[in-house]
């Protein structure tokens, strides 16, 4: 399934409401897909592209704040919009901690629905190519050998080859070639850039 | 003694029978000590109380000349008054005082009568009366835990055969689905009433059983008399109320009796003769001479430890013949082998006892034989006039029977039925009820009747139209006159005018009295000719007024009792409303969002270039449909909030059950709670007020909900349920799987203002009570034995209200 747009995914327990709520959300142009309950989204086939989650607070059986704690735990980047049919302080900062663009109280104001519904979209693209991004790292910092990864992270720290060579017990030339072996691995152009992939994959190392 | 306490309290003609037994009683009393030659052996009986009560005289008259026929025994009674003891400072005195009088003494033995003072005796023997034997008696153990006796003490047990009476009762009451329990708050009755609940606790789910104890007496006595029809009093003793009253158990009996709305049952034979219907009774005579042949063994030397202590005797099946009949109670159910005391009961036993102090009954009596001597023509119509005098006496008794039976709208017909019927016998043409109005202003003719071809009689006459009979009654007085001209010429002259005017030629009239105010009159006219009326009649017209003014005074409390019940629905609604507001606010606005959503929708889609004008006709359906659900659910409150007059109409409880948990649908997905419905189909219909029945589901919920409030998430379960149980009740359950009812509180959940909730009025569950007894049901809670409480109610079937 490719689908061309934004999807924006609708979970409310109660029929009337999950339906227009639909309407509306692609009267505004997304596709949308509606569920009367969280186990029901959750049968759905993992979905991986641009959207956000319409989510009703208050539900029987699994609520819209356990939705998006199995969510967060599975490492799915699908932002959520929160409606609620009364605003309760604690739900609603629960579900902003984690992660929530927004928690709207119903009846919806459309201008309000609607542009948490473009933040949560534009996020959950965001959170997605960043995903990706750090996956690439990762990727590639999975190809050093051992002792290249030793290397790369003493020469992020702003050390020099001879100081590294001393630290690792190595010759100052060994240094140079496992540097460069690194740079070519994580396709650095630069040390500046280096020291970039390093911070997005997580890797400075606190000096010794 | 208590028939011959009985005689005298009834006033029948028994002085001399109570002389002769006084004489006896005080010829019985202890041998002089000039009479003992040698160190007369020493008893010393502890009762617990300081008055002469018949139990103690029964158990002293036993004991006294079984230990002491030839005098060598000296015995020594101590009262110990521990009914009065409040504090440790007094038990002190008690204790300072006996080892004071019984140091120079050499004390053979130790009597204790009843349970407080062996406990006494136990707690105070090492300082008090070390290493003297004892033989205790009349001591209810039943329910007295860890109690070490020792190896020189024996004695009899007093039995406590509460499960024998009650189920003597629900043979003679088999409709008995709730008993009250009465005790005070002396030792003695504390005690009695633990061994009470002790026997009774294996009938829990049978009958639903109250304990009232430690009452103060007036509030104690409203109570009773407001009992519903299916409940039976048993009554424990009463020797202090809460206020600290002393009374003697045939005194606090006879005025549970008198004052109960329902069959009272005891457990003594002390209690026989004062109002109750009987029960598996216990002799305190029996009790006495079975203690005093222990005693006279251990006085012979033999050690008390080795005669092993009497479990409980002379315990029989003992009825009151009258009460029987005052209650309409039949004797082909008593339990075999029963004894049936008072057989010979007269008329007068049948409406005297709650309608008659003994004053008035002497003085009847009185004017009855005087009557008879007096009566100049021959002995033919002595006799006419006998069996006239005894048609007229069935005839107010019937009347009196009837009015303590019926209630609600059939005292209003058998008013009416009861003035026809004495009308009819005086031979008068017209007959009035008249009541007064609170304020004692204006008066209305409630209920009259006026003889086959006779001008009908004005329904409302003013005050100010008969100044001088109104002013009359109003003191008290009974108004007669043959002829109008006997009233006063002046005083009287609008009243003569009036009555002249109105064509009343004799007339008597008798003040309606409760409680020493005039609550109305009631008149007997006649107007075709005159005539006379005669003392005796007037005399027991004056009885008859005093059953209508009952009556009358029963049924102003049973409106009085109603409108309440109304107000406190009403206050119960709105205070729910407040509960439900979060609720309420949940429903409303899902259709709300909805019909939003749509509308916004619609917008879009006809903005858009190709509106899809079959999807805007689908949208705008939905709008329609989600406004008519919001209107309801706004509908659902207005009904609920009407404070109506009842409004009865056959009801389907499933049904019903089925849209008070729609309501609640949005409060418990708030609570995490589930519901669960389990609804009988085709149930049949109960003659109910619908919008009160909705009340009493929701306060139920609304209660389980509260109760599952600390209950683990995914535990939170209410199932409620409809069934017919086949005796023409349908019955409603509400299940929770909550914290259960406190055993202390097991007895009082349904009591007005008890709340065991830090924020609760304590009134949801007395509104409850109060609206299922309006219809003629019952509710019962109870706890579950996996866990949590249930509420049921049972209301019957069928047209007829109650």
């Amino acid at each position: 399934m490719a689908p061309t747009g934004p999807v924006v995914f609708v979970v409310d327990d109660d029929a009337s409401v999950r339906k227009s709520l639909a309407r509306l959300v692609k009267a505004a142009g997304y596709e949308v897909e509606a569920f009367a309950s969280v186990g029901d989204f959750l049968a759905r086939a993992h979905f991986e592209g641009p959207g956000c989650l319409l989510l009703d607070v208050r539900m029987p059986g699994q609520t819209g704040l356990d939705l998006q704690e199995t969510l967060r735990a599975a490492e799915r980047r699908l932002s959520i919009v929160f409606i609620t049919g009364h605003g309760d302080v604690r739900s609603s900062v629960t579900a902003m901690k984690g992660g929530a663009v927004d928690f709207l109280t119903k009846p919806l104001d459309e201008e309000a629905l609607l542009t948490a519904i473009r933040q949560a979209v534009r996020r959950t693209i965001d959170e997605q190519a960043e995903h990706g991004r750090v996956t690439a790292v990762r990727n590639c910092v999975a190809t050093l050998t051992p002792r290249e990864a030793e290397v790369f992270a003493l020469v992020v720290t702003g050390m020099l080859n001879k100081q590294i060579g001393a630290q690792l017990g190595i010759g100052e030339k060994t240094v140079k070639v496992h540097r460069a072996r690194v740079m070519e691995k994580m396709q650095a152009g630069s040390l500046a850039q280096l020291v970039r992939l390093a911070g997005t994959g997580g890797m400075i190392a606190a000096r010794a | 003694m208590s028939s011959l306490m009985s005689l005298s309290k009834h006033g029948r003609p028994g002085g001399r029978v109570l002389l002769v037994a006084l004489l006896a009683l005080l010829c019985g009393a202890p041998s002089s000590p000039a009479r003992v030659v040698r160190p007369a052996r020493i008893v010393v009986l502890l009762y617990p109380e300081a008055r002469l009560l018949p139990e103690i005289l029964a158990v002293e008259d036993a004991i006294r000349p079984a230990l002491d026929p030839d005098g060598e025994v000296s015995l020594y009674t101590e009262y110990l008054d521990l009914a009065r003891a409040t504090d440790e400072q007094y038990e002190r005195q008690v204790i300072a005082l006996l080892r004071e009088k019984y140091a120079s003494r050499r004390v053979d033995l130790i009597m204790p009568v009843a349970f407080p003072a062996l406990r006494f005796f136990l707690s105070h023997r090492a300082e008090l009366f070390p290493g003297v034997p004892a033989v205790f008696c009349a001591a209810n153990l039943d329910a007295v835990a860890g109690l070490d006796l020792g190896s020189d003490i024996t004695g009899v047990r007093l039995p406590s055969e509460w499960g024998a009476t009650l189920d003597a009762a629900l043979a003679l009451q088999p409709e008995t689905r709730r008993a009250v329990v009465i005790s005070g708050t002396s030792a003695t009755d504390q005690n009695l009433q633990a061994a009470a609940a002790h026997d009774l606790a294996r009938y829990r789910g049978r009958v639903d059983i109250r304990y009232l104890a430690g009452r103060p007496i007036g509030g104690l006595l409203d109570e009773v008399a407001a009992l519903p029809k299916d409940t039976i009093v048993l009554f424990v003793s009463l020797l202090r109320d809460q206020a600290g009253r002393l009374f003697t158990d045939p005194e606090a009996v006879s005025l549970i009796a008198r004052a109960s709305s329902v069959p009272v049952y005891s457990w003594s034979a002390t209690h026989l003769g004062h109002g109750i219907v009987g029960g598996r009774l216990t002799s305190f005579e029996s009790q006495g001479t079975r203690a005093a042949e222990l005693a006279v063994r251990v006085l012979g030397g033999e050690r008390p430890g080795t005669l092993p202590v009497v479990d409980g005797s002379g315990t029989a099946y003992m009825f009151d013949q009258r009460q029987l009949r005052r209650w309409g109670l039949s004797t082909a159910r008593l339990p075999a082998g029963s004894i049936v005391r008072y057989q010979d009961a007269s008329l007068w036993d049948l409406y005297g006892w709650n309608i008659v102090g003994a004053g008035a009954l002497v003085v009847a009596l009185a004017v009855l034989s005087t009557g008879l001597l007096i009566e100049r023509t021959g002995r033919r119509r002595a006799e006419l006039s006998l069996g006239e005098r005894l048609r007229f006496e069935t005839l107010l008794a019937e009347q009196a029977a009837t009015f303590s039976r019926v209630s609600g709208p059939d005292v209003d017909r058998e008013i009416e039925r009861a003035l026809r019927r004495m009308a009819d016998f005086l031979a008068v043409d017209w007959s009035t009820l008249t009541e007064y109005s609170e304020d004692s202003r204006t008066a209305r003719v409630t209920h009259w009747w006026t003889a086959e071809g006779m001008d009908p009689q004005p329904v409302a006459l003013g005050f100010g139209e008969i100044p001088w009979t109104v002013a009359q009654l109003r003191r008290g007085a009974t108004v007669r006159f043959t002829q109008v001209g006997e009233l006063p010429e002046v005083e009287a002259a609008v009243d003569r005018q009036t009555y002249r005017r109105l064509g009343v030629k004799s007339q008597v009239a008798i003040p309606l009295t409760v409680e020493g105010i005039v609550i109305g009159a009631l008149a007997f006219s006649a107007v075709a000719g005159e005539r006379a009326w005669r003392d005796e009649f007037v005399q027991r017209l004056q009885l008859l007024g005093e059953v209508f003014a009952n009556t009358l005074s029963r049924r102003r409390a049973e409106m009085e009792g109603q409108r309440l019940r109304q107000d406190l629905a009403h206050i119960g609604r709105v205070s729910t409303v407040g509960e439900l507001t979060a609720s309420l606010a949940h429903e409303l606005n899902q259709p709300l969002t909805a019909i939003l959503a749509n509308a916004q929708a619609v917008r879009r889609i006809l903005d858009a270039d190709k509106a899809d004008l079959v999807e805007v006709r689908a949208i705008v359906d939905d709008i329609v449909d989600d406004d008519k659900r919001a209107s309801e659910v706004i509908g659902r409150l207005r009904g609920f909030l009407k404070k109506g007059t009842l409004e009865r109409s056959s009801v389907d409880m499933s049904e019903l059950v089925g849209q008070v948990a729609r309501l609640v649908a949005g409060d418990a997905v708030l609570r995490s709670v589930g519901i669960r419905l389990e609804l009988a189909p085709d149930l049949p219909g109960v003659y109910a007020d619908r919008v009160q029945l909705q009340q009493v589901i929701l306060n139920l919920i609304l209660n389980g909900f509260d109760a599952m409030r600390d209950s683990e998430v995914g535990r939170r379960d209410l199932l409620l349920r409809t069934a017919c149980d086949g005796t023409g009740s349908v019955t409603v359950t509400v299940h929770d799987s909550g914290s259960g009812i406190e055993w202390a509180d097991v007895g009082h959940v349904f009591d007005a203002f008890y709340t065991t909730k830090a924020d609760g009025l304590g009134m949801g569950l007395a509104i409850v009570k109060s609206i299922v007894e309006a219809h003629g049901g019952r509710v019962e809670a109870r706890n579950n034995p996996e866990g949590g409480a249930t509420f049921s109610l049972a209301l019957p079937t069928g047209q007829e209200g109650p």
